[in-house]
């Protein structure tokens, strides 16, 4: 799973935290491997059970927003007149932080997980959506052209050439998304619940302590860096035209 | 082969119509391959696309083979300027796709797709990604990708515009002996006076406000070889296309 250069990126992440914790000698920044000292004590405390809840909410966010926004998107993308119509809605919701209807979002769903859900899901939409949706705008004519002289129908055309021309563009709008729906986890996850690695770091971070809330978030860091690398892994499956040389 | 009566095609500017061009009769037959030459803008590849059944005539009608063309016919092959081919697609896939489009079993495309990558010599390619060939390998990949549907008409829109010289020439002579062997009827467009001359028996060359139909056929296609391009009747042929091209 991991390579050279992840191993390297780590290392670098935690030599500049040491560094960091030398000169600032302060147990609001205690060094690494006081932190990982620390680890079997807040797996003891649940750490693990945060991680799992945490990822639970993040994927079925992400997977919500993959499953209304790639479609809706790549169809705006080649459907000019409908793309006028709908765009100017995307452009008035999409800057709006989405935060603002909390009170709404608690008000419609409770305050159970999918409240939670919901509103990462929202927020990540539309980065998504807008991603695709230009992605799908920009397909080179002649592609389309080339497959349509073969005689293709337009479900053929979708799946020879929409689809695969978007999917780079779809994977990378998912990277941007995953670190958002990370962004407002911690946030999602500071209200109204008693899990989550948003939950488990703000109640360490209440009680002063610095050391479970530093694992708390290596959590988040873990939880990044596993999504990101299924990500890659997916790129590298479906997209492998874009590794050849 | 391919009989077209009265044709016309415009487009819309700031409301206005514009002609590309109207009035145009012509026919294409096997083993009399046609080339289409004119200015940027006079509407060769809008002819192309029509000819191939991907656009509708405004005006005028296109027969093929006596019938009314109306819509893509597995019959007739596009080969685009920018060969277009799908990056995500190796060369196999890329060769196999109109056979696969058409429900053809892979054991079927197998068959029919190999011997032709092995004729045009990039049967060693069959894994490559079109961005690890060079532009010469992907130009045979759209032929193999267009033969493999065994048209009976082969339309190229300007196949060979962005080759070196030596590749040109010989994809020229490739295309040639293709033609000939499957008695397949041509329609090439291009901006270069030496391949209209080479590749075509007719000349289709089109203006802004007109047209004009040229016998160019010195030397028959059966004769035909890259000796040709140092014949005299050849140059002469360049110069009579120069000519019309400048009126």
């Amino acid at each position: 799973m991991f390579k050279g250069r992840t191993l390297m990126a780590v290392a670098v992440v935690f030599g500049i935290w040491y560094v960091l914790a030398f000169l600032f000698k302060t147990p609001i920044l205690p060094y690494p491997h006081t932190v990982f000292s620390t680890l079997p004590l807040s797996m003891e405390r649940g750490l693990g059970n945060h991680f799992g809840v945490s990822g639970y909410r993040i994927l079925l966010s992400l997977s919500w927003a993959l499953i209304t926004a790639v479609p809706l998107g790549l169809y705006l993308g080649r459907r000019k007149r409908i793309d006028e119509l709908v765009s100017p809605m995307i452009y008035l919701i999409y800057p709006i932080p989405k935060i603002v209807f909390l009170p709404l979002i608690l008000l419609l769903f409770g305050l159970g997980d999918l409240s939670k859900i919901f509103i990462i899901f929202i927020i990540v939409f539309f980065q998504i959506l807008v991603t695709t949706r230009d992605a799908s705008k920009g397909i080179d004519e002649e592609q389309i052209l080339s497959v349509l002289s073969l005689g293709a129908r337009p479900k053929q055309i979708f799946l020879h050439t929409i689809f695969p021309t978007c999917l780079p563009k779809i994977l990378t709008s998912l990277r941007v998304s995953i670190g958002t729906s990370i962004a407002v986890l911690f946030f999602v996850e500071s209200f109204a619940t008693e899990n989550g690695l948003g939950f488990f770091i703000l109640d360490a971070w209440s009680t002063l302590d610095y050391l479970s809330m530093y694992t708390g978030i290596m959590g988040m860091g873990i939880l990044g860096v596993v999504l990101y690398e299924g990500v890659d892994r997916i790129e590298r499956r479906y997209c492998r035209w874009m590794f050849s040389t | 082969m391919i009989e077209v009566q009265d044709l016309a095609a415009s487009y819309s500017e700031k409301g206005s119509k514009k002609i590309v061009f109207e009035n145009l009769f012509f026919e294409v037959s096997s083993g009399v391959p046609l080339s289409v030459i004119g200015p940027s803008g006079c509407g060769k590849t809008t002819l192309l696309y029509l000819l191939s059944g991907l656009k509708k005539p405004e005006k005028g009608e296109i027969l093929f083979r006596g019938e009314r063309l109306n819509g893509h016919r597995r019959e007739i092959a596009l080969v685009l300027q920018h060969y277009g081919l799908l990056p995500w697609k190796t060369v196999f896939q890329n060769a196999s796709l109109g056979l696969r489009i058409r429900g053809f079993s892979k054991k079927e495309t197998k068959k029919t797709v190999l011997p032709i990558l092995r004729e045009l010599t990039i049967d060693h390619l069959l894994d490559r990604f079109p961005n690890q060939l060079s532009g010469g390998e992907k130009q045979r990949v759209a032929i193999a990708r267009a033969l493999a549907l065994k048209p009976s008409l082969l339309l190229l829109d300007e196949p060979f515009s962005s080759l070196d010289a030596f590749t040109r020439e010989h994809l020229q002579n490739l295309i040639l002996n293709i033609c000939r062997q499957r008695e397949l009827a041509l329609v090439h467009v291009t901006h270069s006076i030496e391949e209209a001359v080479f590749l075509g028996e007719k000349a289709l060359v089109m203006n802004e406000g007109g047209y004009d139909l040229l016998s160019i056929n010195g030397v028959g296609m059966a004769e035909r070889d890259s000796e040709y391009r140092k014949n005299d009747l050849f140059h002469q042929y360049c110069n009579l296309l120069r000519g019309y091209l400048k009126r």
